[in-house]
């Protein structure tokens, strides 16, 4: 992709549910390295005390109350953008929930919301960025997939497809770009399990609690990807070295993981807190008392450092000199009788 | 998977979008080898004969004039099954539909109807099925995917996207059945270009006539493939060794395929001929005048056997035979060893 994107501190920046988890760290990490920002999420208030808390810091934000569920919305927050800065340079599909519990125990009606948030709102959004950069010079889209994008996690069903279909989507759109030679990139980004309010957010059937079971990594490990794809080109971008092991392990050995997962997942994913039975969740509607936090807390504390995603976000040529002289040097040590024999 | 399935002469069969294609082709095959139907499609009428046409040759058929995409139709599947033949053996959500043009050119409408077809019909489909199987001891879910459900293409971006979404719904349905510990076999067929009405069908969004990038199957290679399911647990089929091709590739090495793909296939989707103004589709509403039409008929050659699915189908058998070939013949290359040789003698 010889697509050319700007440094982060010239860009003016879209990022959709930007009041909570992966969403408000990108927001902050963007901010801090002075990028101007169109925020979108449902809670308007919750926005406007972002905004606020951003704007003392001297960073330039609009906000736009919106649900990427539906098409006028994103068509608003694009306007939002124009009005306010005159263009965008990389809008970020980052709006998505999930619902915990069986496929026959989730109601048809909260599926089809999930969808709706999850793909459809990266559909609306990408082809709005996608009209808005081929008028402004170009840009980048970055869509939030995740390791589930690749296989599904049993008790998540239906987010799992909608993260498939996200997948097919972006790669579709990217050939059909790179056809016209559009000077657009399009990342998938491919979190594992990262310490957000995912679970507290979503709507849960389970008797317990939801919780998602480690490997945990912390949202600003997920901000410093996304903002890398920003800046320089990617196609995908693992979050956490767990993701990239459990798409490539299911690829080759599905039943086993089949297996695994019936074995662990059913019981990792729960407390062994019972759900109360006026638990709140943000699917329907956002959960006002749980805006504007980055993390929910979980321990062990989250990985904030990768190697494996930190090697992704070099080029290719540099993971090859990199492994390559790894490989080497292990192999040239494997090779000495004795390590004892280092001399002259 | 320890389930047990009947033989199709023994079984109740459903099949959705049943009048064309696919579905029509493993109707009449099921049938041929005596199975009790439950069809289902959107046109009554076509129904109606596909049904007259079986009786004449004796099989027992019931017809459910349905819309996969309304789960309460789907119910009437279901319902309809059970009060006439007491049970389901094998559930086959097969009705589909495809959309032809580029992301930019499609209208929101359409791409939510698309999922709504061939998402949600799954859905409803399967949990329909799971519902009633788990009364009566037990079955198989097929579900149609496509090569397209581990690989994305141009120009059908949310046919591709429909299906990725299909294939997790069904990985994850059957992780739950199998941690439930239901006798029920859950099967993802994915198959590749078939010669069917598809491209007929699909609205087009295209300048030219939408077309199907060879090498192309015959619709009875995925009829034998789930009637073959339906008797033996599979957890995933490709019918046609180029839809293996496509998924590998696409896992390997993504972009090399996004390039071979940009190469190949805006021009292989697309016939010589412009499509025209007034061009009708089964989108929204079935094409009354292209019903049951097993196949297209195609310019281009269609291969009418898969020696990939004929094996794979049965690799349980297969395998072992060749993992003790390749072992015999590991032992005799290290038995010649003359190292080996001293070292035991």
């Amino acid at each position: 992709m010889a697509v050319k994107l700007k440094k982060l501190e010239e860009q003016v920046l879209v990022i959709t549910g930007a009041t909570s988890g992966i969403g408000l760290a990108t927001a902050r990490a963007a901010a801090e390295r002075g990028a101007k920002l169109v925020l979108a999420a449902r809670d308007g208030d919750a926005l406007d005390t972002l905004a606020h808390e951003m704007r003392q810091r001297g960073a330039e934000v609009a906000t736009v109350a919106a649900d990427v569920g539906d098409p006028a919305d994103v068509t608003r927050i694009g306007k939002a953008a124009v009005e306010k800065f005159g263009r965008v340079d990389t809008w970020i599909n980052n709006a998505g929930i999930g619902t915990f519990g069986t496929l026959e125990q989730v109601t048809l009606d909260d599926m089809q919301r999930l969808m709706q948030t999850n793909f459809w709102g990266v559909v609306h959004g990408s082809l709005e960025a996608v009209k808005l950069l081929r008028a402004h010079g170009g840009g980048a889209i970055i869509n939030l997939g995740s390791e589930a994008s690749d296989h599904p996690v049993p008790l998540q069903g239906t987010y799992s497809a909608s993260k498939h279909a996200i997948k097919a989507f972006t790669d579709s759109l990217r050939m059909e770009l790179e056809k016209d030679e559009a000077p657009i990139s399009l990342t998938l980004i491919k979190p594992a399990a990262v310490d957000t309010p995912f679970a507290k957010h979503a709507k849960n059937y389970m008797q317990n609690e939801p919780t998602l079971p480690p490997p945990v990594y912390s949202p600003e490990l997920a901000a410093r990807t996304i903002l890398q794809a920003a800046e320089v080109p990617a196609r995908d971008l693992y979050v956490g070295g767990a993701a990239r092991f459990s798409s490539v392990l299911s690829r080759l050995l599905p039943r086993t993981v089949d297996r695994y997962m019936r074995a662990s997942m059913f019981d990792a994913q729960q407390t062994d807190k019972p759900s109360a039975p006026n638990r709140r969740d943000a699917l329907h509607g956002p959960d006002a008392r749980q805006e504007l936090r980055q993390r929910a807390g979980v321990s062990p504390k989250p990985i904030d450092k990768n190697v494996y995603t930190t090697l992704g976000m070099h080029s290719t040529a540099t993971r090859t000199v990199l492994v390559g002289g790894a490989l080497l040097a292990a192999y040239a040590l494997w090779r000495k009788p004795k390590l004892g024999t280092w001399h002259a | 998977m320890a389930v047990q399935l009947r033989k199709i002469e023994e079984q109740v069969m459903v099949i959705t979008g049943a009048t064309s294609g696919i579905g029509l082709t493993t109707a009449r095959m099921a049938a041929e080898q005596g199975a009790k139907l439950v069809l289902a499609a959107r046109n009554a009428d076509a129904l109606d004969q596909l049904a007259s046409e079986l009786r004449r040759k004796g099989t027992q058929v019931c017809t459910v004039a349905a819309d996969v995409g309304v789960s309460a139709d789907v119910e009437r599947i279901g319902h309809a099954a059970m009060e006439r033949f007491g049970r389901i053996d094998t559930w086959v959500n097969n009705a589909g539909i495809s959309i032809f043009g580029r992301n930019e050119d499609v209208p929101i409408e359409d791409m939510q109807r698309l999922f709504q077809t061939n998402y949600w019909g799954v859905v409803h489909g399967s949990l329909e099925a799971a519902k009633h199987m788990k009364t009566r001891g037990g079955g198989a879910i097929i579900n149609l995917g496509s090569e397209l459900s581990e690989r994305s293409v141009p120009l059908q971006g949310l046919y591709a996207a429909s299906k990725h979404a299909v294939k997790a719904f069904t990985d994850s349905l059957r992780m739950e059945l199998e941690k439930d510990k239901a006798p029920i076999s859950v099967t993802l067929v994915k198959p590749a270009a078939i010669d069917t009405m598809f491209a007929v069908h699909a609205r087009n969004y295209m300048d030219k006539e939408p077309a199907l990038p060879p090498p192309i199957y015959a619709p009875d290679i995925v009829a034998k493939a789930i009637l073959y399911a339906a008797q033996h647990p599979k957890r995933d089929v490709f019918v046609g060794g180029a839809a293996k091709a496509i998924s590998s590739s696409g896992f390997a090495m993504p972009r090399v395929m996004d390039k071979f793909m940009n190469a190949s296939m805006f021009k292989q989707q697309q016939s010589n001929l412009p499509s025209p103004p007034n061009r009708r589709d089964a989108l929204y509403e079935p094409d009354t005048r292209n019903e049951l039409r097993q196949r297209q008929g195609m310019p281009n050659h269609v291969a009418e056997s898969s020696a990939y699915t004929a094996v794979t189908l049965r690799s349980h058998k297969i395998a072992p035979v060749l993992l003790g070939v390749g072992a015999l013949f590991a032992a005799w290359t290290l038995a010649r060893r003359p190292a080996l040789r001293k070292a035991f003698s």
